[in-house]
């Protein structure tokens, strides 16, 4: 059966790897993208993508446009969680109305990143 | 002639408190006498006719409240200032650099971008520039439109010239812009390994690892303990071996992050992550 | 560490150095006092300055570091090309704005924060120049409940900078040429007074 995958596209390795080692052992199975374009063309080449765990701070194409990019494609539909370092009020709001459906601070809070997959994968 | 308001401490704090609420701007930790000062200017230049005027705009007015925060924090800078320091980047530290495979820097406080630029221009004549990515951030997101565009003042090019010749430049620097009427608009590939993102000191965290962070003539203004703070922030986001510049007078000698960084041996203010 | 001594804020540009160096000898180890300098300089040297004014003091004289507390018995110099502040803590801060009358540092920069972080603790002296620094300076020493000292312009090499301030500040003393015990009882005094 094809479990569904996350994606999580950071340009900070550091951030990938602990996120990865995290999903990992609690039973979820992730790909990774560097930057948009690359993530653009994973989503293109896996059917399986169930959520996309997104940084906000990124070269060439940043958080923003990317989820434009993504939510007038084909895989409009996806919910798309945004990460960012940035902690002011008022960035939630910013990320939602881009388009994002959750959005979440770094350091990541685990257990609140474990409530949202339970949410929005099979 | 009215006389001037004199902001008294209950009124910077009562101020600075409405920032936090309304905006979530925090500048509590910011030095006192400084930030005094430059409110204390722009109530000479605005004159509001109160107080209690001067604080209900800014507690209701976005445009307003973004004014305050460009007076407030936006810097005063010239491309390759302190020219003993672009020589040391130049001879000792990009060399280094170049034995990276992709080369991560970070201008945290870029103000309108002189200082990104300039680097810029020393990545590209040491043939770095293409595998290079430059972070430029600032509180300020309307001072990050000006980096975008890298127009400066062309009144300003005789100077910044000089600096860069005393720097060690040898190139004609004219080649590096075009004059269009009193601007001058630097060579757009200059600015595609630029990457723009607002970010505040106070309160936002690492976004990633580089090998060089430049924080120059910024934290002069925070109090003791967010320097400290901010130190630990670069820190966290800097790569062993990695190298910190701050400007000509800052230090980061009493902090707790010190015991891991060494000072360069001509002793600029450029210290390197040792562990 | 009490919040109430005693600092002597310098401010001075052309002809201020010799001035300086004449009354050094006058300031004694056990005044509980700390010196602040602002001079008007150009991209000289910073170590120079501090070198030349060591060689005729007791006391130790260093170029002010970003939050270093001012402590007494010792006399700090604003480095070129920042303006000088001083926080109610009594540390000092440095600050990279635009220049105040075309100057950084300013001495205006300097006494006007001194004047608001610790009023009545300060006694400023201004010395010779060419223009007008200070004046505003002293006024808000004044105000805040400080004492002021302007050098005789008769005596100054450079008279306009003094002249201003005595046109403009209620003034507690004339600094005149040989007459530097004057001063020297004046912070005595104002020393008393804060403890």
């Amino acid at each position: 059966m094809d479990t569904q995958k996350i994606l999580i596209v950071d340009d900070d390795t550091r951030n990938i790897f602990a996120l990865k080692a995290v999903l990992k052992s609690k039973g979820y199975s992730c790909i990774s993208a560097h930057g948009a374009s690359e993530a653009l063309e994973l989503l293109n080449d896996h059917q399986n993508i169930g959520i996309i765990l997104l940084d906000m701070m990124m070269p060439e194409m940043d958080g923003y446009e990317t989820i434009s990019t993504i939510r007038s494609g084909e895989k409009k539909h996806l919910p798309i969680i945004s990460i960012t370092a940035q902690a002011m009020v008022g960035d939630r709001e910013k990320c939602l109305d881009a388009g994002a459906d959750g959005y979440l601070p770094k350091p990541i809070d685990v257990d609140k990143l474990l409530d949202i997959l339970k949410r929005y994968l099979k | 002639m009215v006389s001037e308001i004199q902001l008294d401490d209950g009124q910077l704090e009562a101020i600075l408190n409405d920032l936090v609420e309304v905006y979530g701007y925090d500048f509590t930790d910011y030095s006192r006498a400084s930030i005094k000062r430059r409110i204390q200017r722009l109530i000479s230049v605005d004159k509001p006719p109160s107080f209690a005027e001067f604080r209900f705009r800014l507690k209701t007015n976005q445009e307003y409240f973004n004014r305050f925060v460009e007076q407030i924090t936006v810097n005063v800078t010239e491309m390759f200032r302190d020219v003993s320091f672009y020589q040391t980047l130049r001879k000792d530290i990009l060399p280094v650099l170049s034995t990276w495979p992709l080369i991560r820097i970070w201008h945290a406080g870029c103000s309108t971008g002189e200082e990104v630029y300039s680097m810029a221009i020393l990545l590209q004549e040491a043939n770095l520039l293409s595998k290079s990515l430059l972070y430029a951030t600032d509180i300020n997101p309307s001072v990050l439109e000006k980096v975008r565009e890298g127009i400066f003042p062309m009144n300003q090019m005789k100077q910044y010239s000089e600096n860069y010749i005393l720097s060690g430049g040898r190139k004609d620097f004219s080649s590096y812009y075009t004059a269009h009427y009193d601007s001058a608009k630097f060579d757009e590939q200059l600015g595609k390994r630029i990457i723009l993102a607002t970010h505040n000191l106070v309160s936002d965290r690492s976004f990633n690892e580089f090998q060089l962070i430049l924080c120059r003539n910024v934290m002069i203004y925070f109090d003791k303990e967010l320097q400290e703070r901010a130190l630990e922030l670069f820190d966290d986001s800097l790569e062993a071996l990695g190298y910190l510049a701050l400007g000509a007078k800052e230090t980061l000698k009493f902090s707790s992050v010190s015991l891991k960084y060494k000072q360069i041996e001509n002793k600029e203010r450029i210290w390197r992550k040792m562990k | 560490m009490s919040n109430k001594r005693s600092i002597l804020v310098i401010g001075g540009s052309a002809g201020s150095l010799t001035k300086v160096l004449q009354l050094l000898p006058y300031f004694k180890k056990e005044m509980e006092l700390a010196i602040v300098i602002v001079f008007h300089r150009k991209d000289t040297d910073d170590t120079t300055l501090v070198d030349v004014l060591s060689k005729r003091t007791e006391w130790k004289v260093k170029e002010a570091e970003e939050k270093e507390v001012i402590r007494p018995g010792v006399i700090y110099i604003a480095p070129t090309d920042y303006h000088l502040l001083i926080e109610k803590d009594l540390t000092l801060s440095l600050d990279y704005s635009e220049k105040i009358n075309y100057c950084r540092p300013s001495i205006d920069a300097t006494f006007e924060s001194a004047a608001d972080a610790v009023g009545e603790s300060l006694v400023g002296l201004l010395l010779s120049g060419a223009n007008e620094d200070g004046t505003k300076g002293l006024k808000a020493i004044k105000k805040c409940g400080g004492l002021v000292v302007v050098q005789d312009p008769a005596t100054a090499e450079v008279s306009f900078m003094p002249r201003r301030a005595i046109e403009n500040v209620p003034v507690d003393l004339i600094l005149q040429e040989n007459r530097s015990e004057e001063l020297i009882s004046l912070l005595i005094n104002h020393s008393r007074e804060m403890l």
